[in-house]
């Protein structure tokens, strides 16, 4: 199949995976792609940072999540931690509700046309 | 190889200071991360693309356009530099013509030939404005061949 097609499908929907994760409890950077990688690598795709952390970038600028710095005794240095803003919770919840209509919309369409088929 | 990666991506950001500093301390984190899991930094830079693509990533999430912006400079830089060349140019040949002209009878004026010589200031800003108008249209040039090229780049 070509990959472009995967590439729209993924578009939209990591933005709310992430946010989804994050809003389930605290999560660091390199958490949250693991966590895509041991559940969704095979549908989605293997994830990256150099996908992800610009999802991580924009869900900040947008008031949706927030970071603390931790720190990291191994390296020194320190680590964000990323969790969900009050606004983040209710766009969550409404992404949700959204995702949930657009596929069963999705679904009935590809349904029916199964049917006829 | 982690720190050369790591320059390169600061260099070639264009967004807000504080935005480029907190990319740079997230890629400080990915690669120690990555090496606490034992992974090498060659893996690391190979799962997080090119330094230009993580750029290009990065810069589209704060929405800018990391290639128009830089062409849009050199367009503004070849501009302002065609404008000094044309100032320049305007002065010198202002200078030059009134360096030819000496008044007669002025001090150091001589109709024959002397061994004096006319040390007029004249010469000195006529040279120079030639000389900035000469580099300021080079600037021009490369400024606006910069911009042509950033633009088919992309």
């Amino acid at each position: 199949m070509d990959g472009n097609y995967i590439r729209q499908f993924k578009k939209g929907s990591l933005e709310l995976i992430l946010l989804a994760l994050i809003g389930q409890k605290e999560r660091y950077g390199y958490e949250l792609i693991n966590e895509l990688n041991s559940k969704g690598a095979e549908v989605l795709g293997y994830a990256r940072e150099g996908t992800v952390y610009p999802i991580l970038y924009r869900l900040e600028a947008g008031g949706l999540i927030e970071h603390r710095l931790v720190p990291a005794p191994a390296n020194g240095g320190n680590r964000k931690s990323y969790s969900i803003t009050p606004e983040g919770a209710i766009t969550l919840k409404e992404l949700k509700k959204l995702w949930r209509a657009y596929s069963d919309c999705v679904d009935l369409f590809i349904g029916e046309t199964e049917d006829e088929g | 190889m982690k720190d050369k990666y790591i320059s390169r991506v600061r260099r070639k950001l264009s967004l807000p200071r504080a935005v480029k500093a907190e990319v740079v301390s997230d890629l400080e984190e990915i690669f120690a991360m990555a090496c606490e899991r034992g992974e090498s930094e060659v893996a690391t830079i190979s799962r997080l693309g090119t330094p230009e693509e993580y750029v290009k990533a990065t810069e589209a999430a704060f929405g800018v356009d990391g290639a128009r912006l830089r062409r849009k400079r050199f367009a503004v830089a070849a501009v302002v530099f065609a404008f000094i060349a044309v100032a320049a140019s305007a002065c010198a040949i202002a200078t030059g013509v009134s360096v030819e002209r000496i008044p007669e009878g002025a001090i150091g004026y001589a109709e024959t030939m002397t061994d004096i010589e006319v040390e007029g200031a004249g010469f000195g800003v006529y040279a120079a404005a030639l000389g900035a108008g000469a580099v300021a249209i080079c600037a021009a040039i490369a400024c606006g061949v910069a911009a042509k090229v950033t633009s088919e780049k992309r």
